[in-house]
């Protein structure tokens, strides 16, 4: 085993070399313009895409040098067990993906710790140890694609793209990361033997073969569905490229104007007051604000937007630590270290990462704060209650300002807050109708007491994760009093069964890929559950489900199967639905039927 | 089945799609000597290697190697069997040393005695990459490491397909003068009916997947047989003549080769028009090439 390793490290050592070159020299080079530690998470997600990439090559160029029906033989005909053979191989290109990739990585990081005054925390030490999972997950789906029955084995390369959808971060990523390494690494196992494409003789290993080519499958029929709006929009029929949207749909409310979105709010609404409140839109400046859909988490290895705000006054930078859980600073010109700032004249520890909002205010998810230069000091300004979370950070809405928690709106005062530095206290609050997950936008005027605010609750219905979208506009007075002025109900614009098409072709699936995004993450506040869909949809799923039943019952019976296996599939396609039928066809090759009677020979060839 | 026979299928068959490449194949080879294995292609030698080794499932029957199911090989079972293919799939990127070291590593019965006999017939230096071996220094090279191993059992699945004169050579010599391959079952696959005579002990000749024939191969040279008679006009219906194998006329004499015919041949040639008739006995080479044609697909109007 030993021997097959070095000879492995031996084949690539040059490329390893020169890709770890390139590799240093590219971060490098960045890490001189930029400070890598603080991009935001699309850069961290771009280089985690080329480093899977980089072990899917690697995997395909690695197995398939040795797949030829030659070459197989001689790697797996010695006096070793496959899996040792595998080790092998898989070892090897281990130590080659962690001199190409994570070491330069290192090298940065050390860089920037010991050489420079950047923030370098112990979040950012885990990124070479992530970045290599990521790269050695794609070796694993290089390396099974094709080592396995290359008729459904590259439906494996959904798998990694987990990575992209997981909601854990932090250690809890790094967790995901291992547990696909180890189920990819299984899954290889499994097929790493002399005779690769043949099924797995029990029914668990061959479910188990079968859960990346099920997904993989339901991927492609739920892609096939683009398919049907590309048609809706070739007959010019899509509501979504329709020069004016369906009257009373989500896609009117979510591309409506402000003054638009309150109009149409009120256009239902009995109120007395109504038709003045039409008249003050018409003068009033709307606000209009969106929420947030993620905020920093502690020990997070990529970053919601970077960390960092720039006292350009002082030629400072600020930068957060998640291990100090304080900002710390240094010169954007002598790039010295500045020293640190925390919460008031005490610099306590903020509660959760904190980050800049456009607005100016830095917030995390309990509270907002203000830095004020001139003191060189961060003051806390609005604090949410308890159990309650930032949806959006104060910005001004007319005299006063607007924060968004998970839960409510809160209005406080403005000209408090452009005059003192003290903890403001909510003038108003106003309690949000639904879930912050499902809220689209939140408009607002401002009355001569109160305000006029209207919530939108339609995001997810695209996707078919909401069922129910509505708007509804309160009268909040002076007192705080809030009261429902009207509600409608948003209609989806386009058909159930298409938005919805993600559920219905499997349940199964569909509980299994929500579980694997949520795989060792806390619950996000700012995000909504998916609601139930309809019960036809029920139906269509029973019915997807049920033709999927018969279709393995007829198939089965004309597949390598033994009776046992047989009804289990026919079981799991019945339970799974169509993309187990595809799996089902995909994967067991047919019964094979012998000639009882000696074969006949073509007549003699004469000279 | 009983344990006499290194290689034994019964009824072994092997179908790709609709194509049969194993036909209830029944082969019983024993322990010991040097066995040649000959077959047009497609004749399901390569299929039947695949299975003896337990890298392709059989459609039916049964196939045992060195007294085992050839499906439930270990990684000990595998080092009693040496495997050479046409190929020579050897890492490039190493050098001779190291992959000697290697193989040294793996296989526990290593002898370098046997190693540096046969590596011997070849210009080869330790220091050398693989890849920079010609090919006729990489088959002996292949085939020096696969006896050092020791195996019982060493197939040479068409080791000198693509050698010139001078390689082919330098390997028959190799493998013949190597005690090892004394020691040893030896399974010979090829197309080279000159190898096939010189090395071989006993011939076995498949066909469509069903083995049509398994002698000495002096012995099935001696089933076949030249006859060159003179015969005005057409001659016999070629349909009408027994055993026939294949038939040529040249310079206006027919000639017959025939399959397990005495001197009744000669009486059914002159009772069909022969004034004279002339028996010679034929190569192996050209025996097997008129055997194996017989049965070639031909169009039907042929």
């Amino acid at each position: 085993m030993t021997d097959l390793f070095k000879s492995e490290l031996l084949r690539f050592r040059l490329w390893t070399a020169a890709a770890a070159l390139v590799h240093a020299g590219l971060l490098g080079f960045l890490t001189r313009l930029v400070d890598l530690a603080q991009q935001p998470l699309q850069v961290y997600q771009i280089f985690g895409i080329s480093y899977a990439v980089i072990g899917t090559l690697l995997g395909l160029y690695q197995m398939g040098s040795y797949r030829r029906p030659n070459q197989w033989l001689s790697l797996l005909h010695r006096p070793l067990h496959r899996l040792r053979i595998a080790g092998a191989l898989g070892g090897a290109a281990a130590a080659l993906l962690l001199a190409a990739i994570a070491l330069p990585i290192a090298l940065v990081a050390l860089y920037q710790d010991t050489l420079t005054a950047r923030v370098v925390d112990l979040r950012h030490w885990l990124l070479p140890l992530s970045a290599w999972l990521v790269g050695l997950v794609g070796y694993a789906a290089g390396s099974y694609a094709m080592v396995a029955n290359r008729r459904h084995s590259f439906a494996v390369v959904v798998l990694p793209v987990l990575l992209m959808f997981t909601q854990a971060s932090g250690l809890a990523l790094l967790a995901v990361e291992l547990t696909l390494l180890a189920a990819l690494a299984g899954l290889l196992a499994l097929v790493f033997r002399p005779d690769p494409v043949a099924m797995p003789r029990s029914f668990a290993a061959a479910a188990a073969t079968a859960l990346p080519v099920q997904a993989g499958a339901y991927f492609l029929i739920w892609m096939l569905g683009f398919g049907v709006e590309m048609g809706w929009t070739i007959a010019g029929t899509h509501p979504l490229n329709m020069p004016v949207p369906p009257t009373g749909g989500y896609i009117e409310a979510d591309r409506a104007e402000g003054k638009e979105i309150l109009l149409l709010g009120l256009a239902g609404s009995r109120d007395p007051e109504a038709a003045l409140w039409r008249e003050q839109i018409a003068l009033s400046d709307v606000v209009t604000r969106y929420p947030l859909r993620g905020l920093p988490k502690r020990g997070e290895l990529g970053n919601v937007a970077p960390m960092e705000f720039d006292d350009g006054e002082r030629h400072l930078r600020w930068v957060f630590s998640h291990d100090r859980m304080r900002f710390t600073g240094y010169g954007t010109r002598d790039g010295r270290a500045h020293g640190e700032l925390g919460v008031g004249d005490n610099l306590a520890a903020f509660p959760a990462p904190t980050l800049q909002y456009a607005g100016g205010y830095l917030f995390n998810a309990n509270a907002a704060y203000q830095y004020d230069s001139g003191q060189q000091r961060i003051f806390e300004r609005v604090r949410l209650p308890q159990g309650e979370v930032m949806a959006s950070p104060p910005e001004p809405a007319g005299d006063n300002l607007l924060a968004l928690s998970d839960r409510a709106a809160y209005f406080y005062p403005g000209r408090e807050a452009s005059n003192g530095v003290d903890l403001l206290q909510p003038l108003l609050r106003v309690p949000m109708p639904g879930a912050v997950g499902n809220l689209s936008r939140v408009d607002m005027i401002e009355l001569l007491d109160g305000y006029l605010v209207s919530f939108t609750y339609t995001w997810g219905a695209w996707s078919g994760a909401l069922q129910h979208p509505f708007q509804q506009v309160v009268r909040v007075d002076g007192n705080g009093q809030v009261r429902e002025v009207a509600r409608r109900t948003l209609n989806l614009d386009l058909p159930v069964a298409y938005t919805t098409r993600i559920w219905w072709l499997s349940p199964v699936l569909r509980t299994l890929c929500l579980g694997a995004q949520e795989l060792y993450a806390g619950r996000d506040p700012l995000r909504a559950d998916p609601q139930p869909v309809p019960r036809a949809m029920v139906w269509l799923a029973l019915v997807s489900c049920g033709l999927s039943l018969l279709g393995a019952l007829w198939l089965a019976a004309r597949l390598q199967l033994s009776r046992r296996q047989r009804w289990l599939w026919v079981v799991l396609c019945g339970a799974v639905g169509l993309p187990a039928l595809a799996s089902l066809w995909l994967m067991v090759p047919p019964r094979e039927t012998l000639p009882v009677a000696p074969t006949a020979h073509p007549q003699p060839a004469t000279a | 089945m009983p344990n006499d026979s290194i290689i034994e299928t019964r009824a072994l068959s092997k179908r790709y799609g609709c194509k049969l490449a194993l036909d209830r194949l029944d082969l019983a080879i024993p322990r010991g000597r040097v066995h040649a294995i000959v077959g047009a292609n497609g004749a399901g030698k390569s299929t039947l290697f695949r299975i003896l080794l337990g890298f392709m499932p059989p459609s039916a029957g049964e196939a045992r190697i060195l007294g085992k199911d050839s499906q439930q090989l270990t990684p000990q079972d595998r080092a009693r069997i040496g495997f050479v293919n046409e190929e020579h799939t050897l890492p490039g990127w190493m050098r001779v040393s190291q992959v000697v070291a290697m193989q040294r590593h793996q296989y526990g019965r290593w002898n370098q005695q046997v190693f540096d006999g046969v590596i011997g017939h070849y210009h080869v230096l330790p220091e050398q990459k693989v890849g920079q071996l010609s090919r006729g220094e990489r088959a002996g090279f292949n085939l020096a490491l696969a006896l050092a191993q020791k195996p019982e059992l060493l197939v040479l699945d068409e080791p000198t397909l693509g050698l010139d004169v001078v390689a082919k050579r330098a390997f028959l010599e190799s493998l013949l003068y190597s005690n090892a391959a004394d020691d040893c079952t030896v399974i010979y696959c090829s197309h080279q009916m000159e190898e096939i005579e010189r090395v071989a002990d006993n011939l076995i000749i498949l066909e469509r997947g069903q083995l049509r024939h398994m002698s000495a191969p002096e012995e099935f040279t001696a089933r076949v047989s030249h006859w060159v008679a003179d015969v005005p006009f057409k001659g016999p219906d070629p349909r009408t003549v027994p055993g026939l194998l294949e038939v040529q006329r040249l310079d206006g004499l027919h000639h017959y080769l025939v399959l397990d015919q005495d001197h009744a041949f000669e009486q059914f040639l002159r009772a069909s028009g022969a004034r004279t008739v002339q028996s010679m006995p034929v190569s192996l080479d050209r025996a097997v090439n008129a055997f194996l044609a017989k049965h070639h697909a031909a169009p039907a109007a042929a």
